[in-house]
């Protein structure tokens, strides 16, 4: 295989545009240059251009390796969909939103998650055939939902932090260029709403998927119950929020807490619970 | 009677309810579940595990407190809907037209103009070209998405919906598992539960099970051949992989496990005759076998290979009174002996996984409703937009108010709203 443009060189690529991103962000909130602003956005494009690159090379090249499966089949792939998903939410948020500002918080999102997935010990990064009970187009539908939503309720706590530099207890003197308060919470909802159906859709996937492996829809497994549990803590959200006109602050709290939610459920459970995943008998 | 109603009704109860099966679901996580009482005992001091076993802990989602939190939940969600569709139902049959001006005049969204009599029908063109209808010639209305106010109520039927499907597959299903070695056949399976026989009411029969590796020695497919029997005849024949389980009558078969054996099947097929004659043989490993038919004995004298994987095996064969002859081969290789050729490979018995639950189909109803319902709840709104002509002192005037209200996303109305407004000022402009 041509080893000198494959897809690990271009996700390596990435992980420094999505970092580069970031700065240039960040110097358009201090500074509050246009032309920053647009390098920002035109780094971001290129950033998940090669991201997008790299993942169809890595899915290429699995068919040259002779098996060939989408690269969305383990931790390592995941976690880059994950990035790849926040950069592309993003893109499209600030297009339609004009809230540029968002970068500044969700490129390191995106970065953090390729670097992790890039450096973390432990992590497999080989292309690697699929053992039986992954071969299935639901599993490819439960990671592709799930990370889309992790990715949306990302950004929804981007949006939740933004909102408390901009009002209470962060507040700073850069907090002036920030979209104003209520626009911030509504877009704190409709992320968040966003996030929840795909979480749900996620869900339902790998319940499918259990099902047709398995022979059980849902079987209380640990990762199975936390990933419920974040689904409760959303649906608790919406609904104080419907029913009992939560503050914007708080709002922006719980979208932070919901994304601990999220990454203890994506994360934790394999570290802090391991051991206890009832699956990989096949 | 009426404050229970309205407790039960209540979203603070919901809220409270899902925080604390939120909560409550953690312990589950953290202390294993399904685990022998020997387990707890050991892991956790015996006082500690007495008092889980008391709690039910050990099954902790199928508790009897568990399931009660559910059903409150599920109760919670009736009342809750009971309580408040017929409003919603009202205010979905409305009449927009019936709507009181003094609303109207008082609604989040509003613009108003003078109006020449002269421009007059041009407003009403643009208008109706905007879906408007004219209730008199002095009102106009235009209402959309009434039924998407009952998107949460569809997300809550579908919560319904699923506990139902939960509940049937728990009264009339069960989940059970079986081990068949090759070429053997039962008519029942044990219970995972309590391990109890559970008659299947037809016969399974394990054909052959093979395993498919990977050039790096990854394991690539499971692959079980089965067929069912009725009354001793084969009605189905199928192939079983992971992910790709056989139904037969509301049971489904899956592939969960296997079992190698310490012995093998040795295999003659008769030259010439591709699916004639074949006698397969099971022979325990380094034990002699006789086939007295052909006046031959055989036996496997070594086997090699990684791990479990078996790759390569030494045959003896004997023919009357021949000279004994050793034959080395891979699994699966064939070899020429006489009129036959012959073949061994390692026995195995396929570990099923065994599950009746006719409660599945309304599962996935009430996920894809529960799906459709929460685009309903989000992206669709009821949006009502008025246009009101109203005479003013000045003779040959009108002044128009254009003024509207929506359920949701309050921003994206208001950006719709403002777009119709330029278009109407345009209008008037000219
Ligand atoms: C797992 C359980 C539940 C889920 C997934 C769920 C989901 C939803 C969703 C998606 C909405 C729409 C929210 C919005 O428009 O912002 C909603 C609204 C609502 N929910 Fe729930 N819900 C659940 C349980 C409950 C329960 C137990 C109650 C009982 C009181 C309840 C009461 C309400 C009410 C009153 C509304 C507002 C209804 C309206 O728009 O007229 N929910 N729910």
């Amino acid at each position: 295989m041509d080893t000198s443009f494959n897809s690990s060189l271009l996700l390596s690529l990435t992980t420094f545009a999505y970092l580069g991103a970031s700065f240039l962000y960040v110097a358009f909130c201090i500074f509050h240059s246009e032309k920053v602003g647009k390098m920002a956005t035109a780094l971001t494009v290129a950033a998940l251009a090669l991201q997008t690159t790299g993942l169809g090379l890595r899915w290429r090249e699995s068919y040259q390796m002779g098996f060939g499966h989408a690269p969305l089949t383990n931790m390592y792939e995941s976690v880059v969909f994950f990035s790849w998903a926040i950069g592309l939410f993003y893109l499209l948020l600030a297009w339609k939103y004009r809230a540029r500002t968002l970068g500044a918080f969700a490129a390191p999102l995106a970065f953090l998650a390729m670097a992790y997935a890039s450096f973390a010990p432990g992590i497999g990064r080989a292309i690697t055939p699929l053992i039986p009970a992954l071969q299935s187009n639901w599993l490819i539908a439960h990671v592709v939902t799930c990370f889309i939503g992790y990715a949306g309720f990302a950004v929804t706590a981007a949006l939740g932090f933004m909102y408390l530099l901009k009002e209470g207890a962060l507040a700073t003197d850069q907090s002036s260029r920030l979209p104003e308060t209520e626009i911030l919470g509504d877009l704190i909802h409709k992320t968040m709403i966003f996030g929840f159906i795909w979480l749900s859709a996620g869900i339902i996937t790998g319940a499918i998927w259990a099902d047709s492996a398995w022979g059980t829809y849902w079987s209380w497994d640990p990762k199975e119950t936390w990933s419920l549990i974040t689904w409760f803590f959303y649906a608790i959200t919406l609904h104080a929020r419907y029913t009992m006109s939560l503050s914007g602050g708080r709002m922006a709290w719980l979208a932070i807490i919901g994304l601990a939610c999220v990454l203890f459920t994506y994360y934790g459970v394999n570290f802090l619970l391991s051991g206890l995943h009832s699956y990989g008998t096949i | 009677m009426w404050h229970l109603w309205k407790f039960l009704a209540s979203v603070r109860l919901a809220i409270f309810l899902l925080a604390a099966l939120a909560l409550i679901s953690v312990i589950g996580t953290i202390i294993p579940q399904h685990q022998s009482p020997a387990f707890y005992a050991g892991r956790y001091s015996p006082s500690v595990a007495a008092f889980f076993q008391a709690l039910d802990i050990p099954s902790m989602y199928g508790s009897w407190w568990f399931v009660a939190m559910l059903a409150l939940l599920a109760l919670n969600l009736i009342v809750c809907s009971l309580d408040r569709l017929p409003r919603v139902w009202q205010i979905i049959g409305a009449d927009p037209a019936a709507m009181p001006v003094e609303r109207i005049k008082k609604m989040p969204e509003r613009a108003s103009w003078p109006v020449s009599k002269a421009s007059l029908p041009a407003v009403k063109t643009l208008l109706a070209a905007r879906g408007f209808t004219a209730v008199n010639d002095r009102l106009f209305v235009k209402a959309q998405g009434a039924w998407s106010r009952l998107g949460a109520y569809i997300v809550h039927l579908s919560i319904l919906i699923i506990f139902a499907g939960a509940l049937l597959g728990q009264r009339y299903g069960f989940k059970g598992n079986l081990t068949l070695p090759e070429g053997e056949a039962s008519d029942a399976i044990f219970l995972s539960q309590n391990s109890a026989r559970q008659p299947l009411g037809f016969t399974l029969r394990c054909d052959s099970f093979t395993i498919a590796y990977y050039d790096n020695g990854m394991p690539k497919e499971y692959l079980s051949r089965l067929t069912i029997l009725e009354d001793g005849k084969p009605v189905l024949s199928g192939g079983i992989a992971v992910n790709h389980p056989l139904r037969y009558k509301g049971i489904t078969f899956y592939q969960a496990s296997y079992q190698p054996y310490e012995d093998f099947i040795v295999e003659f097929t008769k030259n010439g005759s591709p699916q004639g004659e074949r006698h397969a043989f099971t022979v325990p490993f380094q034990k002699q076998e006789e086939w007295p038919g052909e006046g031959v004995s055989f036996g496997v004298l070594s086997a090699e290979g990684q791990g479990q994987r078996l790759e390569r095996l030494k045959l003896w064969l004997k023919k009357g009174e021949d000279e004994p002859r050793v034959l080395s081969l891979a699994v699966g290789e064939e070899a020429d002996f006489g009129l036959y050729k012959v073949r061994v490979r390692q026995l195995y018995a396929t570990g099923l996984q065994v599950a009746k639950d006719p409660g599945v189909p309304l599962v996935y109803l009430g996920c894809g409703l529960l799906i459709f319902g929460l685009y309903v709840a989000f992206f669709l709104a009821h949006r009502r937009v008025f246009a009101l002509l109203e005479e003013t002192e000045v003779d040959n005037n009108y002044g128009l108010l254009l003024a509207g209200t929506a359920n949701k996303n309050r921003f994206g109305f208001a950006k719709n709203f403002a777009a119709l407004k330029d278009e109407i000022e345009k209008k008037l402009a000219v």
